[in-house]
């Protein structure tokens, strides 16, 4: 499909997708570098957008920079393409780019998301786009990034490795559920950002390629297609994804996706919902017998 | 003849298009992708393809080498992108004529353990990728490569090959290679891919 | 019955605007004016152009109607602004000495060449509340005008005042700029990292919050550091901006632009040579900024510490990374995000805890019961 040229004159005052050129190209640049250096932060400029520190920025930067008038955007946000602050977002995107959306992971071709990674497989033809809060792992061990960054640099992760421990001294488990402290390409160590332990495996030799953004704290890193993304454990305690044993969704049935947990607002009763909401919805349509 | 200063009235979506399949080469090495025709007119030896990723990562903010040092591509890349022109050994990106054997290239910036982002990009200009009737056979193996993948290329200086594996011997430090031919052909080697190289002739392994 | 995925997350966000201009216009009172906010409360627009980092008072002034008069979310919507503005030139240095002043002071010295000239400060007045200005009206500021008229001082203020840090520099008593002082960095290109240059964190500086700033420098000044400072020179006033353009032989004089610089002057402090020497902090920011300025000339120093044992306002990556009320009020306000994905994760953690600490307790020997003592 030929790029339509009308579309930068759709919105007069912004540039297509929002950021400048210079600011896209200096995107560009760097995560061709994250993806060469799979799992190394690379430090970007980052400049401010209208949407505040924190609330995705880095993400968005990634997908301003990449996406083109013939994409498919989806957007999520704790799996779910209807909460606020994915509308947001999407609205966002939209408006500075006039690009089709789509509650569809199927049918996406860029999906920008928070906390979550799809329940489907997603293809080679796509793009995962992660919003980060914090991307330094070893910030659970050490606050200051000139030391994590020498410890990124001499593969000297023996810290987290001992708070691991400690961790299962204390408590006879590994404590960390979303962020889970994982090794990419036997080399760097990432933080997943937080997508609950029931999605890392997803990283691991995937068909996709994973980009992740951190706006706030100004880094970029990649996980490659094809690429080995393992878990922190220990030959005795093995890495555990979350345990839904015994719960169904109340909407489509299903046992095998992540669920929420949540309170009725009007009985009170606890009950469970995917957390894939498009998922979610796909499933109803197709085995109505099994929704409610 | 005097340098071509080359329109800019569609470049945010080209430089979108060509970006996306770059980005797709970068991730999956060995994957050859076709960038699509620019009518521009770079100077003699200087490829459309190259000039053409050239208008799309470089600018104000970068530095660029060529080798051989043609001054006719470097003002045609300093008028047509603003970006600076640096010696080989500090230069973001270096710009290559793949045949010309080119011992300069084990001077470029290969980055340091607390920033290897600093790794210089090659972009290298060879006679032909993917092409059947190649005279260099490369097995790559390594992050975006399912087991393993074959890559054919003709008219790059071996040498210069395995001067990029000498810069590459010690990962996370080294350089990251965009090859592309005349025809628009493209395939990306990043520092992380583990390259084994045979000849037509001769078959060897070289540690990557 | 049935769970609903949550919905109308779109009408959600509209009628959320919508309440917010609501509430700033339902009291009935007239619209203000954007031009009353920026001439009547130019402290407040002077504060949201500095930590915006865009010299636009008239941007910052709608900024903060726009927010109603939240100081932190106009700076961001400045902020934000300025992220879309195109970069066209870099300006010439621009050099304090030639400020038009309006206010200039040295606590260092009990009188300077140029003299001390107090201008528009609330330092000396008795902080009570003034009531009559509840009853302000144009017949009142009509009369004030006429009655304080055009007045001539019997001395004449000079066009410029020198510095006072040249004198302590003529003397030999300053400490000179090291190599770190000389790199040219742009924050907004390019990430910080550490050690900084001098002129990264004098920008990071120059657009930081100035309730943190002042609560560090503070710090600082109470002993959570070593250095003690002086004021060596305030000013407040003008400066002229130029710029280099290929089509013009000499510089392009832009405009004025309002400023507020700090000096800040600690000994002692050894140079190469081993002779004891001054050191300077630096605090320059845009606009009307005393409390800022001073913070900052303050920073600037405690960042210089070479002590192994650093206090807060010492560490450079604890002080720059938490400066930018941005950066700082963006991610202190993202907890309101949903979060109950990696909440489930925690708790499927902590039951799983339990469940073992349960598991233990159970297989655990009993404790023997004590034994009684027959009667005491």
């Amino acid at each position: 499909m030929r790029p339509n040229q009308n579309q930068s004159r759709k919105h007069p005052g912004y540039n297509f997708a929002f950021l400048d050129e210079n600011t896209k190209r200096e995107i560009r640049r760097k995560l061709l570098k994250a993806v060469a250096i799979p799992g190394y932060q690379v430090p970007f400029a980052s400049p401010e957008l209208p949407i505040a520190r924190g609330w995705g920025t880095g993400g968005l930067q990634i997908t301003m920079a990449i996406i083109g008038p013939a994409d498919i955007l989806k957007v999520i946000d704790q799996g779910c393409d209807g909460s606020v602050n994915a509308v947001n977002i999407r609205k966002l995107l939209v408006k500075t780019t006039g690009v089709t959306t789509t509650f569809d992971t199927n049918v996406a071709s860029i999906i920008q998301t928070r906390h979550r990674i799809p329940e489907e497989a997603m293809r080679q033809d796509q793009i995962l786009v992660l919003q980060v809060p914090i991307p330094e792992p070893l910030r659970y061990v050490e606050a200051s990034e000139a030391k994590t960054r020498e410890m990124h640099g001499e593969m000297d992760y023996s810290r987290m490795w001992v708070y691991l421990y400690e961790n299962i001294v204390q408590y006879g488990e590994i404590t960390i559920g979303a962020r889970y402290p994982s090794l990419v390409n036997r080399r760097y160590l990432i933080d997943p950002s937080p997508i609950p332990r029931w999605d890392v495996p997803k990283l691991n030799q995937a068909e996709t390629l994973c980009l992740f953004g951190a706006g706030r704290e100004k880094r970029i890193y990649a996980v490659p297609p094809h690429t080995l993304v393992e878990p922190l454990e220990f030959e005795d305690f093995r890495f555990r994804v979350e345990d839904f044993t015994g719960r169904s969704c109340i909407r489509c049935g299903a046992s095998d996706t992540y669920m929420n947990e949540l309170y009725d607002s009007q009985s009170g009763r606890k009950l469970f919902v995917c957390s894939d909401s498009g998922y979610c919805d796909r499933r109803r349509e197709q085995s109505p017998e099994e929704a409610q | 003849m005097g340098t071509n200063l080359e329109s800019v009235s569609d470049q945010v979506f080209t430089s979108q298009r060509f970006y996306r399949l770059l980005l797709d080469a970068m991730a999956r090495p060995g994957k050859i992708v076709t960038l699509p025709k620019l009518e521009i007119e770079p100077p003699e030896g200087l490829s459309w393809p190259i000039a053409g990723l050239a208008f799309t990562l470089l600018d104000q903010e970068t530095t660029f080498a060529v080798l051989p040092n043609e001054q006719s591509w470097n003002r045609y890349l300093c008028l047509n992108t603003g970006s600076r022109q640096a010696a080989v050994s500090g230069a973001e990106f270096i710009i290559i004529d793949g045949r010309v054997d080119l011992p300069e290239l084990l001077t470029v910036n290969r980055g340091d353990l607390l920033f290897p982002d600093r790794g210089a990009t090659l972009m290298v200009m060879a006679s032909a990728v993917g092409d059947a009737g190649a005279d260099i056979r490369l097995t790559l193996q390594g992050p975006g490569i399912p087991g393993q993948k074959d890559l054919s290329l003709s008219g790059l200086c071996v040498s210069n090959l395995e001067r990029v594996q000498t810069l590459n011997r010690e990962f996370p430090l080294g350089v990251d290679l965009m090859i592309s031919d005349n025809a628009g052909a493209l395939v990306c080697i990043p520092r992380s891919s583990i390259v084994q190289t045979q000849r037509s002739d001769v078959a060897a392994e070289v540690n990557g | 019955m049935g769970y609903v995925a949550v919905s109308g997350g779109d009408e959600a966000i509209t009628n959320a605007e919508a309440l917010l201009s609501f509430y700033r216009l339902k009291g009935g009172s007239t619209p203000v004016q954007v031009r009353q906010i920026r001439e009547q409360l130019r402290l407040a627009v002077d504060k949201v152009m500095s930590e915006g980092s865009l010299y636009a008072p008239g941007i910052a002034a709608l900024a903060l109607k726009q927010a109603e008069g939240d100081g932190i979310e106009a700076s961001f919507i400045v902020r934000a602004y300025r992220a879309t503005q195109p970069r066209r030139y870099v300006s010439l240095p621009v050099d304090t000495r030639q400020m038009r002043v309006i206010r200039r002071i040295s606590g260092a010295f009990q009188d300077v060449p140029g003299g001390q000239v107090l201008g528009p400060t609330r330092d000396y007045t008795q902080r009570l509340v003034d009531f009559s200005l509840s009853e302000e009206t144009p017949e009142l500021v009509a009369g004030f005008f006429e009655k304080i008229g055009v007045q001539t001082s019997r001395s004449v203020l000079p066009d410029t005042f020198p510095k006072v840090i040249d004198l302590l520099r003529g003397e030999g008593l300053l400490a000179e700029p090291g190599d770190q002082d000389r790199k040219l960095s742009d924050i907004t290109r390019e990430a910080i990292s550490f050690p900084c240059s001098r002129s990264a964190k004098l920008q990071s500086l120059a657009r930081g919050e100035t309730g943190v700033m002042m609560a560090l420098a503070y710090s600082s000044m109470r002993g959570f550091g070593d250095i003690h400072p002086y004021l060596g020179e305030l000013r407040v006033g003008t400066v002229p901006l130029f710029i280099n353009h290929r089509a013009k032989e000499r510089p392009v004089y832009l405009g004025p632009v309002l400023v507020t610089e700090a000096e800040i002057i600690s000994g002692q402090y050894e140079d190469d040579q081993g002779i004891p020497k001054l050191t300077l902090g630096y605090g320059l920011c845009f606009g009307h900024n005393e409390l800022k300025a001073i913070a900052m000339g303050v920073l600037d120093r405690t960042m210089q510490s070479q002590a192994p044992q650093r206090a807060p306002a010492e560490d450079e990556e604890f002080v720059l990374y938490h400066i930018d009320g941005i950066e700082s009020s963006g991610f202190s306000a993202h907890w309101k995000l949903p979060h109950y994905v990696t909440f489930q994760s925690t708790l499927d953690r902590l039951r799983r805890t339990q469940k073992m600490q349960e598991e233990a307790d159970a297989l655990a020997p009993k404790p023997e019961p004590e034994p009684q003592t027959p009667g005491l």
